[in-house]
């Protein structure tokens, strides 16, 4: 899909308006097409199959929902615009900043596989999103700041065509990085369980959703109390059930002295669960879960959320 | 150790009650009940090194949107328009009982509004529950 051709079609406003579905439609089915490339590639280094089954069949339905969105809009655009408003302009300049931004970051890390399977997850999303301002320029009449905007969603295109092009050629290509760790997992909120040889990475996420499955499935950790350093592998905090007493307790006898050590140490802290969902962070009484204390207490020591990298970082 | 323990006896106090209204208990590690006419999953669990009880609603059919998986006090809160962190209170027995009783009762009672195929609050709930905890994460921040 040679995404610019758009913008070479922008003569009148109609040709916009089915320049711009005509578009959207083929870059969706080229997502889907390029998600595929991608889940094969994926399986190549050991995800288990039923992890790549589900992100391929939920990021397809995404882009299906997102062609079938956009094809509604510009078939009505004053009506579905109108409920809009006009701060619909921001968010093709955020989506297109926020890309560029993130694309340069993960590369210039040597991470930029995971941004683009990250990218690909959420990827209908996104350009669905900033189809709805493009639309709602060219139904205006503002043909010129529609080509502007073209441009980025040309941008967005292409790095998804990008990304379409590295799954193709995965063995080559940037997740060389990953293959020294053949049977690296994915967490709900996308984290690539992956060792860095040169630290120790401490694992932070809900039991049930994640450490369950990492503790006791991936990483095989028998119960412990040794919060020491582990260069080049994992911590996680897998202590002898009786030594929860309350909530208080625990996290001051067991809990804070275990990220206390990971924070003294420098350790890259990785987010199993996602911090920036309300029901991580506290229970039906508004008081912290085990996770969302954690949490607090990065945030307090100066660190925040990346959620390119999943990490906690200062 | 089982975390759902305190809350077993009072769980199973309504399963007659809910076995009556659709619901089938499929395990009792986390008390998964599926529920036959709407499809979804009702989960009664309590967080290792924890004692607070979150019950999940997972909705098992095709909603490509989201995850599907939605916890029901904030379910109960969004519906009902009040914040009901109080109503989830309390350590005593008596406490855990009214807690159970709570949510059986909820969901029992709004069972038909709900959980048909897809959940009616999704879109709502998700901006919920971000914006609760972006704003968490602002104040952490400048503690």
């Amino acid at each position: 899909m040679d995404w610019n051709s758009i913008a070479d079609k922008l003569s009148t406003v109609d040709n916009f308006e089915q320049a711009a579905e005509d578009g959207f439609v083929e870059g969706g089915k080229s997502m889907v097409d390029g998600l595929g490339q991608l889940a094969e590639g994926i399986g190549k280094f050991g995800i288990d199959q039923g992890y790549r089954d589900k992100v391929f069949d939920r990021a397809s339905d995404l882009a299906t929902s997102s062609v079938n969105f956009a094809s509604q809009v510009l078939k009505d655009p004053y009506g579905t615009f109108e409920s809009i408003g006009n701060g619909t302009q921001n968010v093709l300049d955020e989506v297109s900043d926020r890309y560029v931004a993130a694309r340069d970051a993960a590369e210039a890390s040597g991470k930029l596989a995971e941004f683009y399977g990250n990218m690909i997850g959420r990827g209908a999303f996104e350009v669905g999103s900033a189809v709805v301002p493009i639309g709602k320029l060219g139904t205006l009449g503002k043909a010129g700041e529609a080509i502007e905007d073209t441009e980025k969603l040309a941008n967005l295109g292409k790095t998804t065509e990008s990304a379409t092009k590295v799954a193709s050629e995965l063995p080559e290509r940037e997740l060389s990085s990953i293959v020294a760790c053949p049977n690296f997992k994915v967490t709900s909120n996308g984290a690539i369980l992956k060792p860095n040889p040169n630290k120790t990475t401490t694992v932070l996420g809900r039991f049930n959703t994640d450490m369950d499955r990492i503790i006791n499935n991936e990483l095989k950790m028998p119960k412990n109390t040794d919060f020491g350093p582990k260069q080049g592998g994992f911590n996680a905090l897998n202590v002898p059930d009786d030594m929860y007493k309350n909530p208080t307790q625990f996290w001051d006898e067991i809990n804070k002295p275990f990220l206390e050590k990971a924070i003294q140490r420098g350790d890259d802290i990785l987010m199993a669960s996602d911090p920036t969902a309300a029901s991580n962070l506290f229970n039906a009484d508004g008081s912290l879960t085990g996770f969302g204390r954690e949490v607090e207490h990065l945030y307090k020591n100066g660190f925040q959320y990346d959620q390119i990298t999943k990490s906690m970082i200062k | 150790m089982n975390w759902i323990a305190p809350y077993r006896n009072h769980i199973m106090k309504h399963l007659k009650y809910l076995e009556e209204n659709s619901f089938s208990l499929i395990g009792e590690d986390d008390f998964s009940l599926t529920f036959n006419d709407g499809n979804i999953l009702l989960v009664f669990t309590v967080e290792r090194y924890s004692d607070s009880l979150s019950v999940w609603v997972e909705y098992l059919g095709n909603n490509p949107v989201d995850d599907n998986k939605y916890r029901l006090d904030i379910i109960m809160r969004l519906y009902l328009q009040k914040d009901m962190r109080d109503a989830f209170n309390g350590t005593s027995d008596e406490d855990k009982a009214r807690l159970v009783k709570n949510y059986v009762d909820f969901v029992l009672n709004n069972k038909a509004q709900l959980f048909g195929k897809l959940f009616p609050l999704a879109k709502e709930y998700h901006e919920f529950n971000k914006k609760i905890a972006l704003s968490a994460l602002e104040r952490f921040a400048k503690k």
